[in-house]
């Protein structure tokens, strides 16, 4: 009884530098589908701005994305827009993600930074707006960003 | 040397707890998703805070009215006007068309002054258009007007309006 004991510490020990002794992988029952990419315009209003809203953007669309986790509640982030082209580089960009129960912001942005999502809800079509503020003159040509959402266990 | 082998047991019982406790609290890996945004700025120009000149009598001629404080009367002033745009663009100003007053000018011109150069409309004397490069802004972008009549001007409220366009290249 001593020695199995110790041997089966043993073969714990060494699973914890290794890290796959008997283990069960959880599983992440959640997941993202239909991504809609947006449509950034410049501001109406004349400042140096490109946004998806709408309201506030010339030629501007918002961004979808659907999401459900069946029995996992699940803690939603967001990034800040990433600048992947555009002849003018960038530095203010704050994406918000709308997602029904609750507004998340990127890190540059002023609101919550994260929520947490109940599991069995599906959330379809959540809404992304991104906002790109510039320091200088935004100068004509494409511009293309990319934004990052996160779910991590709560 | 039994209690010596009973408290190992013990103890490596204990790690083991301690070792499947930690195993049971793995988490499932974060998932992500990107969306992507993508949109095209064109190539526009603005016009913005335009702020009305005001013309006034020569102070020598009589027959002739204009913006300039330097040969009209006191009250003489420019126009202003902010432009900006996103890319490259040409300017150009249209001669000054007269909407009010008793007498009727008959040679009007309109001067434009940009730091991208000079121009005038088709009756100055200055270039008729200025390139202006991509990303060109200036606030109170000064516009002159000089009108002159046939006969001397009647007393009376004159009034004008100059258009000026730039057009993206």
């Amino acid at each position: 009884m001593i020695r199995s004991t110790l041997i089966l510490t043993m073969m714990a020990i060494a699973s914890t530098s290794n890290s796959v002794w008997a283990q069960t992988t959880p599983v992440n029952d959640c997941t993202f589908s239909n991504p809609l990419g947006g449509q950034i315009g410049l501001s109406k209003d004349g400042r140096q701005r490109l946004g998806s809203n709408p309201d506030l953007y010339n030629f501007a669309s918002t961004g979808y994305i659907d999401f459900g986790c069946t029995t996992n509640a699940t803690i939603l982030t967001v990034s800040d827009p990433i600048q992947l082209s555009g002849s003018t580089i960038i530095t203010g960009n704050v994406a918000v993600v709308d997602t029904g129960s609750g507004l998340v912001s990127s890190p540059n942005g002023t609101g919550s930074k994260s929520i947490v999502l109940k599991a069995g809800i599906d959330r379809a079509k959540m809404k992304i707006d991104i906002e790109s503020s510039s320091t200088v003159r935004i100068l004509s040509g494409n511009y293309t960003y990319k934004i990052i959402l996160t779910i991590a266990p709560n | 040397m039994k209690t010596k082998m009973n408290r190992l047991a013990l103890a490596s019982t204990a790690i083991l707890a301690a070792t499947i406790a930690l195993q049971s609290q793995a988490q499932a890996a974060p998932t992500t998703a990107e969306v992507d945004f993508g949109g095209t700025v064109p190539s526009v120009c603005t016009f913005a805070n335009a702020v009305p000149g005001t013309v006034a009598v020569s102070q020598s001629l009589v027959n002739e009215l204009g913006t300039n404080t330097n040969r009209y009367s006191a009250g003489a002033g420019a126009a202003l006007v902010n432009l900006s745009c996103t890319g490259s663009a040409v300017l150009t100003v249209a001669d000054p068309l007269q909407v009010g007053g008793p007498t009727t000018t008959t040679t009007n011109a309109a001067a434009v002054y940009t730091t991208a150069g000079n121009i005038s409309s088709p009756t100055g004397p200055f270039a008729k258009t200025v390139s202006l490069p991509g990303g060109f802004s200036q606030t109170g972008i000064r516009v002159d007007v000089d009108s002159s009549a046939a006969t001397p001007l009647l007393g009376g409220s004159y009034a004008y309006k100059v258009v000026l366009t730039a057009t993206p290249n």
